[in-house]
């Protein structure tokens, strides 16, 4: 699920942050620039790692900024290609399952890659899985298990003022996952995880 | 901002876990406050680790420093990916229903039920067990908070309404 990714970048410490440890204000100047934020084709990056390199500061002509280039690592929330992760269903709709975690909650799961014999309940709001004469449910906030399938990145282009007339643009989240709970093993984990009596029934 | 290196290293959960503890431990010696974006993500993602089923959650705690070691010696004699070694080592599977979601093909590679079910005793054995009533009663608990909440706010929209 997480990564370390490697950057350069030049940090600038201002006067107000000359009392604090030096290393301290890099890793929250570094923290501040970075942390709960997407880079496209990177992930969601949270927090400073270490840091590999600084250069002197150089105090920048007339503003008193300290200038230091420095190389460090970042830890990235970037579930690879068929990764398994848990979440909670935020949501259903006749298109799909919307997943949430904590921290990050733009996961969908297409009504297409939720196991066969699934039907959208129009009245409850939510999805029933129809399997050997018996219903199970997808309730909302409901923990399951899903494979990731695909991301889908969104670069945050400013939008231009005849746009921003135009009520119809949808402001879309920068890093997206689709995921699939077709296979078996996959979807609430109360389904799969109950003691072996129950497990068994599932079986196929 | 140069992107040196785009992946240079992968991490577990667990050694997430590890460098956000530290780091909050750390952070508690000094003085000033943090970014606010760090703190918002470190705290969901605490949440996240803290919540069933993730075996970062469970009692006794299943990870030690040694623990990532121990698990590849354990699993020598199958043939896993170094991406299945990583989400056995993130999900620790139990059943062989769960082994299923994890590794591909697993009819094929690891054929019986037999083999499954001396696999999955072999990573309980290094990650131990989950306490499976304990663990599902904690799971249907936080969806009912959760539920509620919601709940909870969608009566407070239609009285503002």
């Amino acid at each position: 699920m997480f990564i370390l990714t490697k950057i350069a970048d030049l940090v600038q410490i201002i006067p107000e942050d000359f009392g604090k440890d030096p290393a301290q204000a890099i890793e929250d100047n570094i923290n501040t620039k970075y942390a709960n934020k997407v880079i496209q084709k990177i992930g969601l990056c949270i927090c400073l790692y270490d840091l590999l390199s600084a250069s002197e500061g150089l105090i920048g002509h007339g503003s008193g900024v300290v200038n230091v280039n420095v190389e460090f690592r970042l830890v990235v929330f970037r579930p690879f290609k068929h990764e398994v992760m848990t979440g909670r269903i935020s949501s259903a709709t006749t298109t799909g399952i919307r997943i949430r975690t904590p921290f990050f909650d733009d996961i969908f799961v297409p009504a297409s890659k939720l196991p066969e014999g699934s039907r959208f309940e129009v009245s409850e709001g939510l999805y029933v899985w129809e399997t050997e004469g018996q219903s199970l449910f997808f309730d909302t906030q409901e923990t399951v298990r899903f494979r990731i399938e695909d991301e889908v990145w969104h670069d945050q282009i400013p939008i231009g003022p005849r746009d921003k007339e135009d009520a119809g643009v949808v402001k879309s989240s920068p890093y997206q996952l689709i995921a699939t709970m077709e296979d078996a093993g996959l979807g609430p984990c109360l389904w799969w995880d109950g003691d072996d009596g129950e497990g068994d029934e599932m079986e196929s | 901002m140069k992107i040196l290196e785009a992946q240079s290293a992968t991490l577990t959960n667990y050694e997430v876990y590890q460098h956000l503890t530290e780091q909050k431990r750390r952070y508690s010696g000094t003085k000033g406050r943090r970014p606010g974006n760090l703190e918002t993500v470190v705290k969901e993602l605490l949440d996240y680790f803290h919540e069933a089923p993730s075996p970062l959650a469970s009692k006794p705690f299943p990870y030690h420093d040694g623990v990532f070691k121990a698990l590849l010696e354990r699993l020598r004699p199958w043939d896993f990916t170094k991406a299945e070694i990583l989400m056995i080592m993130n999900l620790r599977p139990t059943k062989p229903e769960n082994l299923n979601t994890i590794v591909e093909e697993m009819e094929e590679r690891f054929p019986g039920d037999e083999l499954q079910w001396e696999i999955v005793s072999a990573i309980a054995e290094v990650l131990g067990k989950p306490d499976g009533e304990a663990e599902r009663q904690a799971m249907s608990d936080e969806a009912k908070e959760a539920r509620k909440e919601q709940a909870d706010r969608r009566d407070d929209v239609d009285m503002d309404g």
